[in-house]
C-alpha cells in the first residue's frame, strides 16, 4: 500500500510502529532572567553556592553502591535536604566590596585568598545562614530570613532587610538544574570509571566536584575561570560537616 | 522597569523554549537514546541561544532556528561519541521487536529502522514524529520546499513499509 494522503498518516502501520510509546518526560523549565545584568562576581558567587552543594552531596555518600552518577548524587542530595545544619569550609579569592550595602567581600580573580565557613541551619520553616571570615576583624555575615547583619570585632556594624537564602532549589537535582539554568549555569553529572564528576561550564566560571564512587570520598572540588588567558581558581571547598551544633 | 531589547528577546526565547520543551526533549531523546543526554542538550541549547541576547531579534523564525540548532546539537553529540547509527540490520528482527516494552527497546527498534534510510529522509521523519512539527515547519527547519519535506517523509515511510513487508513483519 502506498501512502497517498501526505498529511494524514494516522492510520499508517509504519507510522504507528515508529510512534513513541515510552517517551521519557522532562522537568525542564525555562524562565526569562530578571531584567538586570549579572556582574562577574555575582556569577561566581552563585556558582560558589552551587559548588558547595555539589561538594556537599558528594561528601554525603559513603559505601553506597548504586548504578548511575545521577542516582548516587540524588541519594546524597536527600541527605543534604534532610540535614538540620551543615558547615562548608572554603577558601576563596576575595576583595572588599566597594558598595557597603552589598556583602562584605566579592569573589574576584584578582582577590586575596581567604578562608571562611558557611554555616546553614534550618530552624522551623526558616533557613539561617552565616558566613564567618577568617580576617583580622573576625567578620561575620548573618542572614536570618528577614535581615542581613554584619558583625566585626563582635560589634554589629550593618543591618538591612534581606530575605536570605532559599534552599528549595537544592532539594532535588531537577530543582537545582532549573535554578542553575536561570543563572546561566549548566550542571552535568557524569561517570568516568570510579570517579563521579559534577561539573558546570558557563562562559565565565567552571565548577568541578570530583569524588570516588567506591570509597565515597571527595577527591577535589573547585570553582575556576579564565582570566588573562589563564585558568584561575577562585574558590575551593575543603570540607563539609553535617548536623553540627551551633558554633555561637 | 522598562525592558531592554535584550530582555525582550530573552523573554521571547524563554517563552518559546517553555512552550516547545516537551517536543524538543522528545526529539532529542529519540535522537540520542538517553533522557539525561537529551536534558543536557536542550539546556545547553537554551544557554547558547541566551548568549545571543539582543541579536535574537534578527532571527525572524526563532522556533525554526531553535529546532535547526537542536538537530545540529544532537548530530554533534552523536559525533562526539562516534555513534552515528545502529549497525544492526532488520535481518533478525522479529514481530516481538515491533512491540517494545520500554524506552530502550523502543529506541533500538527505531534506530534500526532509521538506519535503512538516507539521513535527509530520517531527519524529516524524526522532526515529524518525535519533534511534532508540521510539514511547513519542517520545510523551514531543513531549508527545503514544502513538497520536498512531504515527499521525503513519504519515501521514507514507504521504504520502511517495503522492508517490513518483505520480512513478513507487517
Amino acid at each position: 500500500m502506498k501512502t497517498n494522503n501526505l498529511d494524514n498518516f494516522s492510520d499508517d502501520r509504519v507510522v504507528d510502529i515508529l510512534s513513541p510509546r515510552f517517551a521519557p518526560t522532562t522537568s525542564l523549565s525555562f524562565k526569562a532572567p530578571a531584567p538586570r545584568r549579572r556582574p562577574l562576581w555575582q556569577a561566581v558567587r552563585i556558582s560558589a553556592v552551587a559548588a558547595m552543594v555539589a561538594v556537599a552531596v558528594v561528601i554525603g555518600i559513603s559505601g553506597v553502591q548504586t548504578s548511575t552518577a545521577r542516582e548516587v548524587v540524588e541519594q546524597a542530595m536527600m541527605r543534604l535536604a534532610e540535614a538540620d545544619s551543615f558547615l562548608v569550609h572554603f577558601t576563596a579569592n576575595v576583595a572588599e566590596s566597594k558598595r557597603t550595602q552589598d556583602e562584605l567581600y566579592n569573589v574576584e580573580f584578582e582577590g586575596t585568598p581567604m578562608q571562611g565557613i558557611v554555616e546553614i541551619r534550618k530552624e522551623d520553616s526558616k533557613v539561617k545562614m552565616a558566613i564567618k571570615w577568617q580576617d583580622e576583624a573576625r567578620s561575620m555575615e548573618l542572614y536570618d530570613g528577614e535581615s542581613y547583619r554584619r558583625y566585626q570585632n563582635g560589634q554589629l556594624v550593618l543591618e538591612r532587610p534581606d530575605k536570605g537564602i532559599d534552599l528549595t532549589p537544592f532539594a532535588t537535582i531537577d530543582k537545582l538544574k532549573e535554578y542553575a539554568l536561570l543563572t546561566g549555569i549548566l550542571l552535568k553529572f557524569r561517570e568516568e570509571g570510579d570517579t563521579i564528576i559534577v561539573s558546570d561550564r558557563s562562559d565565565k566560571v567552571e565548577i568541578v566536584a570530583r569524588f570516588s564512587k567506591s570509597e565515597g570520598r571527595l577527591l577535589g572540588a573547585e570553582c575556576s575561570g579564565q582570566y588573562n588567558g589563564q585558568q584561575v581558581t577562585v574558590l575551593t571547598v575543603d570540607q563539609i560537616d553535617f548536623d553540627v551544633p551551633p558554633t555561637e | 522597569m522598562k525592558l531592554t531589547t535584550e530582555n525582550k528577546q530573552l523573554t521571547r526565547l524563554a517563552e518559546l523554549m517553555q512552550s516547545e520543551r516537551n517536543d524538543l526533549f522528545r526529539y532529542a531523546c529519540y535522537r540520542l537514546g538517553s533522557a539525561t543526554e537529551a536534558d543536557d542538550v536542550v539546556q545547553d541549547l537554551y544557554l547558547r541561544l541566551s548568549k545571543q541576547g539582543a541579536r535574537l531579534a534578527e532571527i525572524e523564525d526563532l522556533k525554526g532556528y531553535i529546532y535547526r540548532s537542536l538537530t545540529n546539537s544532537c548530530t554533534s553529540a552523536l559525533r562526539s561519541r562516534r555513534q552515528f547509527a545502529s549497525t544492526e540490520t532488520l535481518d533478525n528482527l522479529s514481530s516481538d521487536d515491533l512491540a517494545p516494552k520500554d524506552f530502550e527497546q523502543e529506541f533500538r527498534l527505531i534506530e534500526r529502522l532509521m538506519a535503512l534510510l538516507p539521513d535527509e529522509q530520517s531527519e524529516v521523519i524524526r522532526l515529524r514524529i518525535y519533534g511534532g512539527r508540521q510539514f511547513d515547519e519542517i520545510a523551514s527547519i531543513c531549508n527545503i520546499p514544502l513538497t520536498t519535506a512531504k515527499s521525503r517523509f513519504r519515501y521514507g515511510i514507504d521504504k520502511l513499509r517495503e522492508a517490513l513487508e518483505k520480512r513478513g513483519l507487517i
